[in-house]
């Protein structure tokens, strides 16, 4: 970018709270996997999905945030203090189990556009495993969050896609509005695969530790929530352009995608090598960003339950435990992408189904939480607040049931 | 005492035995040292996952025992008193544990993970707030993981106490646990307590402690500190800072210290020393560490034999004291070769002309400057000393292993013992398990008799060929003999530890763990035979056959021992020939008549 556009550009940054960071960071890899194959395979069907996974997301944002400011405490010490040790071990296995999941698939998407590129995954993925570490154990804090943000705005390039592809809005609208529903294997694998890269369980973490760190109170929530709100519009944004682009050029030509680099390949004909470009590019970028920020947020979660000493700035010493689960959550998720012959477009879908699985359990926490009237005082939730959260945790809960029913079924059927 | 993790959700009861519900936490009156519990607050039914409902109050003085298995009340459910909670106590469950501790800047430290409670006086009180690893695993019901894994792994599993008197909750409810000594006021403790309270800050952290402390205290501390973090602390300080430390030290700590630093800055550290001191260290870092040399402070006060009794009190009084605790007063000769020893009290009690030299012991123990840590351990030990005097091969002294140099040793020694007696030992014979457990529990061996099966299996095979015979026959026999020989050797010797259970009950239970493992064997042995064979019918019928003959096994092993008891003969002579026999005879019947029958079907 050119020098002079920089001070402009940092002020934007500055506005943009913990809430559009998080929301950003979510269309990683997984979600651009999870989007494109939802648009190639059932076109504009499982628009009207999205539109509630981004209600349900910012119901749940806006609770962890206004939790976050209420208690003044991250999400990990809350479950501690208020289930115990017992529950805490069940909450942070569910998110160690669901942040490796998605870790993968970020590494999954490094590989995916190292090979659009041209570039051996052996050599991409690796690479990329160091480069994350180094940049988050060597750098400083402040030059982290710089790179993190420079990388969020590749994502821009998935928007362009959209404006340059002609697109039926029609169509688009009989989406959003009408479910269609497909009582298919595939199309519920998508559709959880969906829910869980929209709420992925580690940004409901993250929201609400930054919420902390910031010191927001509860009084001054009101910046917070338009913050969290926003947040929430770009990323639904980002997704509706990343279903729409795939529909109306790969489901229209009855393309089916079997890897991401076929998504991007055949958009080729459409937008010419531009948009292949871009596809590979905002992906990278994408997947960079989040296996930065993945790996990080879940060494200082679980640290955080156990009250293990945390922070990037102490040495392996000081903070054994927290340079373990952040080394070792790069480790597993680099390797499993490294095993030869594994495809990489169902890696990062399945990665973000077991997100969608595991969400469930961390609501209930969440929903039980916010709703403990001795912890949030006049801020817990109320009567239909409650109703509404205890519907979708329940409809969530179904949805995995189907996926898991489907799935053991299939094994043996 | 007692943890508040063992006592949670016990049931409680009143003094007729009957229940009148679950203990859900218990109220403290804070204020004191260690706060008296004023009530317990009890649920009518098992506790279950979301807030308990129907709380009601027992004062503590109605609560007769608070221990496991279960509370039990001194008076009978109809008289159970109220207790009406006040304003300012606390609920020990609810506010303090998992809660964060933060020092009086606010940062975090640690998590509560435990209570600990004392009968003080007939009095239940609050001792302090354990933030250790092992009330972290207690918490989950697995101390005695945390017991095996501090045998076998140098980690500090330790409880990790603080006590009451340093903590204190903040007002709001939800908030975190703070510890109300700052960093100035910490100079004030004990220097163990504060060596336990900075083991616990973050190295920047506890390093600014030890810095803001007085330079004597800062050294005490730092010589109480874990040894595995002595070294980091030490190597973070400012080396100025730290040779003074260095110095205040007596010299065998300050070289115990030293060896843990990598040399180039121990050599540094050391050359910033004054040099009397370096010297004193600098030699005792030459010998081993785990010698008498190595553990040997030479700060030491020994006498000319001719010395009366009169100077020697007046050299006492104007001797440095402090450096080190004097047990015994070493009498040397001029070239300071060790004679004898004089007690303080034969020093006070004898006449002030008397030389030294006269009113010695001279049947004194002393050891080599080489001799093994373990060793002089056990000369003290031996002989009921606070303290043996080190020498050269010219019996010249040079210095002196106290009992607390070596009383680490002794605990590492009978740990030890302890854990080599316990790797040896059948860990938890007798303990009433669940039959899954048992069966998980014995799993592994039964692997191992399979894996003998096979093996032995292959040299019958090798003999299937010339003797013309069926093949499979002669492969699984000392297969099938194998797996159900071990499982009824391992039910007789479990049953046999037992002892004196009912025949019913040592069937049913056998049963269940026989059906665990059969239906756990005759699916591998199924498997692996079909993956080889090809021939689903024969497998099939093997598994089978093989599952109802481990089945068999296990209840013939476990009911052999009572079985045997009543006919008087001697289980341990008995036990192969009569319970194998049985077992292994039922076992081919079954599985090669499974066989046939399926074959000629």
């Amino acid at each position: 970018m050119p020098k002079t556009n920089r001070p402009k550009l940092l002020a934007l940054l500055a506005v943009m709270g913990p809430g559009l960071i998080a929301a950003a960071a979510g269309n990683d890899a997984g979600g651009v996997a999870t989007y494109a194959t939802a648009g190639a395979t059932y076109g504009y069907d499982l628009l009207w999905l999205l539109l509630i996974s981004c209600l349900t997301l910012a119901l749940v944002q806006e609770t962890c945030a206004r939790m976050g400011a209420t208690t003044g405490k991250g999400l990990s010490d809350l479950i501690r203090e208020q289930f115990g040790v017992r529950w805490t071990i069940l909450a942070m296995c569910a998110l160690l189990g669901a942040n490796l999941a998605v870790t993968t698939s970020e590494f999954a998407g490094v590989a995916t556009a190292a090979e659009v590129f041209g570039v051996s995954r052996y050599i991409a993925v690796p690479l990329a495993a160091v480069f994350v570490w180094w940049v988050v154990v060597r750098g400083s804090y402040r030059s982290v969050e710089k790179v993190l943000i420079g990388l969020a705005l590749l994502l821009v390039s998935y928007v362009i896609a959209a404006v340059i592809v002609p697109q039926d809005g029609a169509a688009i609208a009989r989406g959003i509005l009408v479910p269609t529903v497909h009582a298919e294997g595939e199309y519920i694998l998508l559709a959880v695969g969906m829910v869980g890269t929209t709420i992925a369980p580690w940004m409901l973490f993250y929201l609400q530790s930054s919420v902390v760190d910031k010191g927001i109170r509860v009084s001054e929530f009101g910046e917070t929530r338009i913050d969290v709100l926003s947040g929430v519009v770009v990323a639904g944004f980002v997704a509706f352009c990343i279903i729409t682009v795939t529909a109306a050029t790969l489901h229209q030509q009855g393309i089916a995608v079997t890897s991401a680099a076929d998504a991007a390949q055949a958009l080729e004909p459409v937008a010419g090598a531009f948009a292949r470009t871009m596809f590979a590019a905002g992906l990278l970028g994408a997947s960079l960003l989040s296996s930065s920020i993945l790996p990080l947020a879940t060494a200082y979660a679980i640290c955080e339950a156990f009250g293990w000493e945390a922070s990037v700035s102490h040495s392996f010493r000081e903070a054994p435990a927290f340079f373990s689960i952040f080394t070792g959550v790069i480790v597993i998720a680099c390797t499993l992408v490294l095993i030869p012959g594994i495809p990489l477009l169902r890696l990062m879908l399945f990665g973000e189904s077991l997100n969608g699985v595991l969400l469930p359990i961390l609501l209930v926490f969440i929903f039980l939480l916010a709703s403990d009237r001795r912890l949030m005082g006049r801020y817990a939730n109320g009567r239909i607040h409650k109703g509404v959260s205890w519907g979708v945790t329940a409809g969530l809960a179904g949805l995995s049931g189907a996926l898991l029913v489907s799935t053991v079924g299939g094994l043996f059927l | 005492m007692v943890f508040i993790s063992h006592i949670l959700n016990l049931p409680v009861v009143d003094n007729k035995g009957q229940r009148v519900g679950f203990l859900t936490d218990l109220l403290i009156g804070p204020g004191d040292a260690y706060p008296r519990i004023t009530a317990a607050v009890v649920t009518p039914s098992r506790p279950r996952f979301g807030a308990p409902s129907g709380l009601f109050y027992v004062p503590a003085g109605q609560v007769a025992t608070l221990d496991r298995p279960e509370v039990r009340l001194r008076v009978a459910a109809e008289d159970l008193g109220t207790y009406e909670p006040k304003e300012h106590e606390l609920r020990v469950a609810r506010d303090l544990l998992d809660k964060q501790i933060v020092d009086t800047q606010g940062r975090r430290i640690v998590k509560v993970n435990d209570v600990k409670l004392g009968d003080i006086a007939g009095e239940w009180r609050l001792m302090g707030v354990d933030i250790g690893l092992r009330a972290f695993l207690r918490r989950l019901g697995a101390e005695q993981t945390a017991d095996i894994l501090g045998r076998l792994l140098p980690i500090h599993l330790d409880e990790r106490l603080v006590t009451w008197n340093y903590i204190e909750p903040l007002a709001g409810e939800l908030d975190n646990v703070r510890l109300t000594v700052s960093h100035t006021q910490l100079a004030e403790l004990h220097p163990a307590d504060i060596a336990d309270i900075v083991e616990q800050m973050a190295p920047a952290e506890g390093t600014a402690v030890l810095t803001g402390l007085d330079a004597r205290v800062a050294a005490e501390t730092l010589a109480e500190i874990e040894p595995e973090l002595q070294a980091r602390f030490l190597s973070q300080i400012e080396s100025d800072r730290a040779s003074d430390l260095l110095e205040m030290l007596p010299p065998d700590e300050a070289a115990d210290l030293l060896s843990d630093l990598p040399e180039p800055q121990a050599e540094r550290l050391l050359s910033l020393m004054a040099q009397e001191q370096a010297a004193d260290v600098r030699k005792l870092l030459t010998y081993e560490e785990n010698t008498a040399g190595g553990r040997m402070t030479t700060d030491i006060l020994v006498l000319d034999r001719r010395m009366t009794v009169e100077e020697t009190i007046a050299t006492l009084r104007e001797a440095e004291f402090g450096k080190t605790d004097i047990y015994y007063l070493y009498v040397v000769d001029e070239e300071r070769r060790l004679l004898g020893v004089v007690s303080l009290r034969a020093l006070v009690t004898a006449r002030p002309g008397t030389l030294v030299g006269d009113i010695m012991d001279t049947s004194v123990v002393s050891v080599q400057l080489d001799t093994d840590q373990e060793e002089v351990a056990r000369v003290i030990r031996k002989y009921d000393l606070l303290a043996v005097p080190v020498v050269d091969i010219q019996g010249v002294v040079q210095g002196v292993v106290t009992v607390d140099d070596v009383l680490d040793v002794m605990q590492e020694e009978a740990a030890e013992d302890i854990g080599q007696l316990a790797g040896s030992s059948p860990e938890g014979v007798g303990l009433p398990v669940t039959p899954l457990r048992d069966a998980i529990r014995r799993v592994g061996w039964l692997g191992a008799a399979l894996a003998g099966g096979v093996a032995a299996g292959g040299v019958v095979q090798a003999f299937a060929g010339p003797l013309h015979a069926p093949m499979a026959v002669f492969y699984f026999v000392p297969l099938i003999l194998n797996l159900v020989n071990a499982l009824g050797a391992q039910s007789f010797a479990l049953a046999g530890a037992r002892g004196g259970d009912e025949v019913r009950r040592v069937v049913r239970h056998e049963g269940a763990v026989g059906g665990f493992l059969g239906l756990l064997a005759g699916l591998v042995v199924a498997l692996g035979t079909y993956s080889w064979l090809g021939d689903g019918v024969f497998a099939a019928a093997l598994g089978v056959g093989l599952g109802l003959a481990l089945v068999m096994a296990a209840v013939l092993g476990g009911a052999a021992p009572v079985l045997i008891q009543r006919t008087r003969l001697d289980p341990a002579v008995a036990s192969g020939p009569v319970v194998d026999a049985v077992v292994s005879l039922v076992a081919l019947l079954l599985c090669f008549g499974l066989i046939s029958t399926v074959r000629v079907a």
